[in-house]
């Protein structure tokens, strides 16, 4: 039976991509402690499959949360580790609500966790997740206003878990917030040449809800 | 494997890139991060990070009208 009121998160770092995504993740750690959660933080090289895969089983948090790189059967962790694959085993993600921010493995990863893993949902991507960068905003993500769209609507999958939602609730959520930011990317479409726009609409596109 | 971008969308993509301003920046997935100049490369190479970066201007194009 998983344990409501825990939360696991991974935060790989080892990239420019993972630092960002990193970064903008303090705030879902925030609200999940705020919300009386016990979060398991897999920072940086805590992020690694044998942790991972441990965590998940034996302490087996209601909500996941998967920051890294992936592709269409498979999430990577600290140094793009595989953590978790079509091949693993039901255990690691029986029951839980999981939230991949990595590229691609909403397209079959998803579904295989949802229909062979025994997965209550699996919210991803089933394509290449895209972030815009200032590349003048130095070393902090959060100060970045090209990301920071992009990174919003994109949190606003584990907010509406963390706040109990069902995963059909948080994906569509996610969706308006997607649609939300993409109102205000075309008021500063002149100082991006509305790439962030097209981010939010790239992203928004690819987000899947497998349940 | 996704479909490779058409002669059409490679065109609008390379407008677009020509217009982005310098100190904007691509971060695709665990492909990496790619400036102005090396979006250029990838979109004549037409490899995948430069059909990504098609793909995004695409999204965009047929999102506008929702928005």
């Amino acid at each position: 039976m998983v344990q409501e009121n825990k939360l696991l998160i991974t935060r790989p770092s080892h990239d420019i991509a993972t630092h960002y995504l990193s970064r903008w993740s303090k705030e879902i750690i925030k609200k999940a402690q705020e919300k009386g959660k016990k979060v398991i933080d897999l920072e940086n090289e805590e992020s690694k499959a044998e942790n991972f895969r441990s965590y998940m089983t034996k302490q087996d948090p209601e909500i996941a949360i998967i920051n890294g790189h992936g592709n269409s059967n498979a999430i990577a962790g600290h140094k793009d580790e595989i953590i978790l694959n079509t091949e693993d085993k039901e255990e690691i993600v029986s029951g839980k609500k999981i939230y991949a921010r990595t590229c691609k493995s909403g397209k079959l990863l998803g579904q295989n966790c949802v229909d062979n893993k025994n997965a209550e949902a699996y919210i991803g991507y089933k394509d290449d997740f895209v972030l815009v960068r200032d590349n003048r905003t130095g070393s902090h993500p959060t100060d970045d206003k090209l990301a920071s769209p992009i990174l919003k609507a994109s949190n606003e999958v584990p907010h509406a878990l963390i706040e109990g939602k069902e995963a059909k609730e948080a994906y569509n959520r996610s969706q308006q917030k997607y649609k939300e930011m993409m109102k205000k990317a075309v008021a500063n479409y002149e100082l991006d040449n509305g790439q962030v726009f097209n981010a939010l609409a790239h992203n928004r596109e690819n987000q899947v809800l497998h349940n | 494997m996704s479909r490779e971008i058409s002669e059409d969308e490679l065109k609008i993509a390379k407008e677009r890139l020509k217009a982005m301003p310098a100190h904007v920046e691509i971060s695709i997935g665990g492909k990496g991060d790619f400036s102005k100049e090396e979006l250029k490369g990838h979109l004549e190479d037409r490899d995948e990070v430069g059909q990504t970066f098609a793909k995004m201007q695409m999204a965009g194009l047929r999102q506008f009208k929702e928005i």
